[in-house]
């Protein structure tokens, strides 16, 4: 089973230490994804996907935020471990990354050709003629007339300079693509567009790719697994039928209860009450409880530890665990 | 949000502006630096007010029989060819210095506003007709046209002053046009126009508060620059003339000694320092605690 | 990209225009008789009046603006009235040492700042970003003139290193560049270490870095270069300061420079000679202003496409707010440095 994992995180925890004091962003977190499968990171704003993923590409900006414990394997090597050096050559090449707002990713004073050319050029050793040529081509792959390859951002449109950011992130054909909220910033019509186009890239190109949304209607359309993240916690995780169909953690029920269903008739929505807490100052115990319907008393002491729940289903609740007598209460 | 849609009242304007205020100078007293500056500033202004107490001599007492001392007790920071206390002289120029550089900043950055505002506001040909006259002033250096000004006029304070002012307006104008054109579209100046406001008074009661922050920093910082053009002019012998105390006009006469009393030399230099260092540091310290995201 | 060069000359020409005005009506409303102060006490009223009217003093307004003007245009700035020549010679002289001056604080300025502003930014918060501002503060608080004074003092009274004054070869060079480009290179290095630090944050930043290019490389090729425009905006600011810092310290070191010549002719109401020399600054730093303009479309395509060719309507709204963003970069970073 292990063989076919191209990710695997273990136990990672990066703090961003500031003068107000230690913002807890991620906390032990626990992920693996499959070759070729892709997996949904699914979390409110502050959650920590975002400094998962930079922790992961080793962009974790530094100071104020560091990486304080775990491991990031990637193919079986230790990312952590890497010196900058060769973590340097895995980005962009073997792992890269879609950022949240296409309006400011792209470096304005660049051609649109020039900023795809510049990642080929720095892992294939291609002349500058070869690798423009090799640019055209992923810029018309992700659907832009290569004759575009000479304007500037300023001359595109939202919706084209995030098909832009893709055709970078792909122009070395990584083995694993993260995409950091790829359609928040895209109006709506266009966000299914570049879904569209993103998943059909992917499954030619066989790439793996974590996908980090707080939209659960992404993840149903386009991922196998998906991991719930709350307060810098992975609080569930699974096979998306799994985790769709035998919800477990509280907090997973309420974002399913808080979205408009088209099969079920509902009169009022149902919003998670309270406000996710401030990760430079979390509650004692499980950073949930005090939003949690299910709150024991045990809640509001010990943080629960991960439980399996068979075929890869984990939850981190104390409603599951091994030493709780709160089964009847799910 | 949605219950927002009524006009907000001018009571709760001024509660959100209070508020701002609060925050403002919680932000500034964390940063040391402007602390420093600030009460720098506030001691340098103590002086200025109480220099006659605190001066150990009248700033023009000359005295034959102790001309050009060397620092000494009695003298702290010795005596000029005139036997006077440079000491005396450095505190009284503090006067001289603030005044012009408070004055003339003050009426400079009123037209400057006024000028910036209007451009700002009304775009077009208005904002193209005030911005060509600032191209004007702007393309002559500054202490250049200071001089000039200066140079129309009998030299003295008045000239330094008008001068001052008058090469001050163009900083302001832009500065404060771009920071009308960024409000000038926002939901509640839409609204109080389609309310029937005038024009002038969208301009001051609404545009104007909301420009205040840059507008104050810059004139914190303006008045730095005020004085050490003060100190330039006197310096050049165009601006505040001998006997009185400015601290520019002190380092002309005192340079012909420089060779043989350097001591002379260093007090006003000094003095105009530590004004402009105050009034940065307080400024710099006010841009960051206006504008937490500059800072960030 | 030459319509657009075109185009700024074009606007040169009305700011000249305004400028040469302005100098006139400073001059014609300025106190004090220039016939008087040239011919001294003892001349008798008729001396007084024949002078007067030799120098044109006696014409009114218009007739006076008029002869100057079509002087102006011809290239003549008129006579000296003391020397008697032309001004246009006097000035000649003059003018390369200030140039020579501005330009070598400029280069100085721009080669140290921008360097230092970076490492400042790149390192914030280290132990040589503490010092850089600390310096930087200094440097902005400094009287420029002062600073001269005191370098006098050390290099030339104590340790008589350096000519305390005259300009008779390279070694005159140091301390005036030294005391002028203080200031510039105090305001240079703020705004560079500023803007990188804006840049540094940005998302296509971190972009470059997520396809694993150099870290010299983001800094320089991406960072810099977008950090460039409120940069250039302050070099050209810089360049204006360095002119006044030169026409201030031509008094302490005196150089035979424009600013002598100007301060001097002030205080010999030299009229003709005042006009002349503040024009020819005005005119330099107008060329200056040009090229700091120019390089900006060359530094950024959004500015450059509002002129090279037609575009879409969105082109020159963006312009313009990069305009107006470099413009408030300029004001704001403005104030201490431009003496």
């Amino acid at each position: 089973m292990s063989d076919d994992k191209l990710l695997e995180i273990k136990d990672l925890s990066i703090h961003y230490f500031t003068e107000e004091g230690i913002v807890r962003a991620v906390n032990n977190v626990q992920l693996s994804l499959r070759r070729g499968e892709t997996l949904g990171l699914v979390g409110e704003t502050g959650a920590g996907k975002t400094t998962t993923a930079l922790g992961i590409m080793g962009l974790v900006p530094d100071p104020p935020g560091r990486v304080v414990s775990g491991e990031i394997l990637f193919g079986g090597r230790d990312l952590l471990r890497l010196n900058k050096g060769q973590m340097r050559r895995h980005r962009g090449k073997d792992i890269s990354m879609i950022f949240q707002d296409p309006m400011t990713s792209l470096n304005p004073i660049m051609t649109m050709g020039d900023q795809i050319a510049e990642v080929i050029r720095l892992h294939e050793k291609l002349s500058r003629a070869d690798a423009n040529r090799k640019a055209a081509q992923v810029l018309e792959m992700v659907g832009i007339p290569a004759q575009r390859m000479n304007e500037y951002p300023h001359q595109f449109s939202g919706g084209m300079k995030q098909r832009v950011v893709i055709a970078i992130a792909l122009a070395c054909n990584p083995q694993l693509i993260i995409a950091d909220e790829p359609t928040t910033a895209l109006d709506v019509t266009i966000q299914a567009q570049v879904l569209e186009l993103m998943s059909q890239l992917q499954s030619e190109l066989h790439t793996s790719m974590l996908i980090i949304t707080h939209d659960l209607g992404v993840v149903a359309d386009s991922c196998q697994s998906v991991a719930i993240m709350y307060a810098g916690r992975i609080v569930e995780s699974g096979r998306i039928e799994d985790i769709y169909e035998d919800t477990k953690h509280p907090y997973t029920k309420g974002l399913f209860s808080s979205l408009p269903s088209l099969s079920t008739k509902v009169k009022r929505l149902k919003p998670i009450l309270g406000l996710m807490p401030d990760p430079a100052n979390l509650p004692a115990g499980c950073p949930f409880h005090p939003r949690c319907d299910s709150c024991m008393p045990i809640c509001t002491e010990l943080d629960p530890q991960d439980t399996g729940l068979g075929n890869g289903h984990m939850v981190r609740c104390h409603l599951y665990g091994q030493h709780d007598a709160g089964e009847d209460l799910a | 949000m949605a219950t927002m849609t009524e006009t907000p009242t001018l009571d709760m304007m001024t509660d959100v502006r209070r508020s701002q205020l609060a925050e403002t100078w919680k932000r500034l007293r964390k940063n040391k630096l402007a602390l420093a500056g600030l009460i720098l500033l506030l001691f340098l202004v103590l002086v200025a007010i109480f220099a006659d107490l605190i001066a150990p001599y009248p700033f023009d007492k000359q005295n034959y029989d102790a001309v050009l001392q060397k620092p000494s007790w009695e003298h702290l920071m010795g005596t000029d060819e005139y036997g006077r206390d440079i000491l005396s002289r450095v505190i009284h120029g503090s006067r001289i210095s603030l005044r012009v550089g408070f004055i003339s900043l003050t009426a400079g950055a009123l037209v400057g506003c006024i000028l910036g505002a209007i451009a700002g506001y009304f775009g077009g040909r208005t904002d193209n007709l005030i911005m060509r006259a600032n191209d004007i002033l702007n393309g002559i250096p500054r202490i250049v046209l200071a001089i000039a000004i200066a140079s129309a006029f009998k030299p003295g304070l008045t000239s330094a002053l008008v001068a001052i002012a008058v090469s001050s307006v163009p900083n302001f104008a832009r500065v404060v046009r771009a920071a009308t054109m960024t409000v000038r579209d926002q939901e509640y100046v839409e609204a109080s126009r389609s309310l029937g406001a005038s024009h002038a008074r969208i301009i001051v009661s609404h545009i104007f508060p909301n420009i205040l922050a840059p507008i104050i920093v810059q004139a914190t910082l303006g008045i730095g620059t005020a004085i050490l053009l003060c100190a330039s002019l006197s310096f050049l012998g165009l601006g505040v003339q001998p006997p009185i105390p400015e601290w520019g006009a002190m380092l002309s006469s005192a340079r012909s000694f420089m060779r043989d009393y350097p001591y002379m030399v260093i007090a006003p230099g000094l003095a105009i320092m530590l004004t402009v260092l105050a009034l940065n540091l307080f400024g710099d310290g006010l841009r960051d605690a206006l504008d937490p995201k500059l800072k960030k | 990209m030459l319509r657009y060069i075109a185009k700024r000359l074009l606007t040169m020409i009305p700011v000249l225009i305004g400028i040469s005005f302005i100098i006139f009506v400073l001059m014609y409303f300025t106190p004090g008789d220039p016939a008087e102060m040239l011919l001294g006490d003892l001349a008798t009223p008729e001396q007084v009046d024949a002078l007067r009217e030799e120098l044109g003093l006696n014409d009114g307004f218009f007739q006076r603006y008029f002869n100057y003007m079509k002087g102006l245009l011809k290239g003549d700035l008129g006579k000296s009235y003391v020397s008697k020549m032309p001004v246009w010679d006097e000035i000649a002289t003059r003018l390369p040492v200030t140039a020579r001056v501005a330009f070598l604080v400029a280069i100085f300025a721009v080669l140290i700042g921008i360097p230092i502003g970076i490492l400042s930014a790149v390192r914030q918060y280290s132990f040589i970003d503490s010092i850089t501002r600390v310096f930087a503060l200094l440097g902005i608080t400094m009287p420029s003139f002062w600073l001269a004074l005191l370098l006098v003092l050390l290099f030339s009274v104590q340790l008589g290193w350096l000519p305390p004054s005259g300009l008779y070869g390279p070694i005159y060079y140091i301390m005036p560049i030294l005391s002028i480009s203080a200031v510039s290179i105090a305001t240079i290095t703020r705004t560079a270490r500023s803007s990188m630090l804006e840049v540094i944050r940005q998302d296509y930043v971190r972009t470059a870095r997520a396809k694993g290019q150099y870290e010299r490389v983001v800094l320089f090729r991406h960072a810099l270069l977008n950090a460039m425009i409120p940069i250039l905006t302050i070099i050209g600011i810089q360049f204006a300061g360095g002119l006044g810092g030169a026409v201030v310290n031509e008094q302490v070191f005196a150089i035979p420079g424009l600013g002598k010549l100007m301060v001097d002719a002030i205080k010999a109401r030299n009229y003709p000679l005042i006009q002349g020399s503040v024009l020819v600054l005005a005119v330099l730093q107008s060329v200056v202003n040009l090229v700091v303009d120019i390089l900006y479309a060359f530094v950024d395509p959004r500015i450059r496409s509002q002129y090279s060719r037609k575009v879409g309507k969105k082109a020159p709204k963006l312009a313009v707010a990069a305009a107006a963003a470099s413009d408030e970069a300029a004001a704001t970073t403005l104030e201490g440095g431009d003496i």
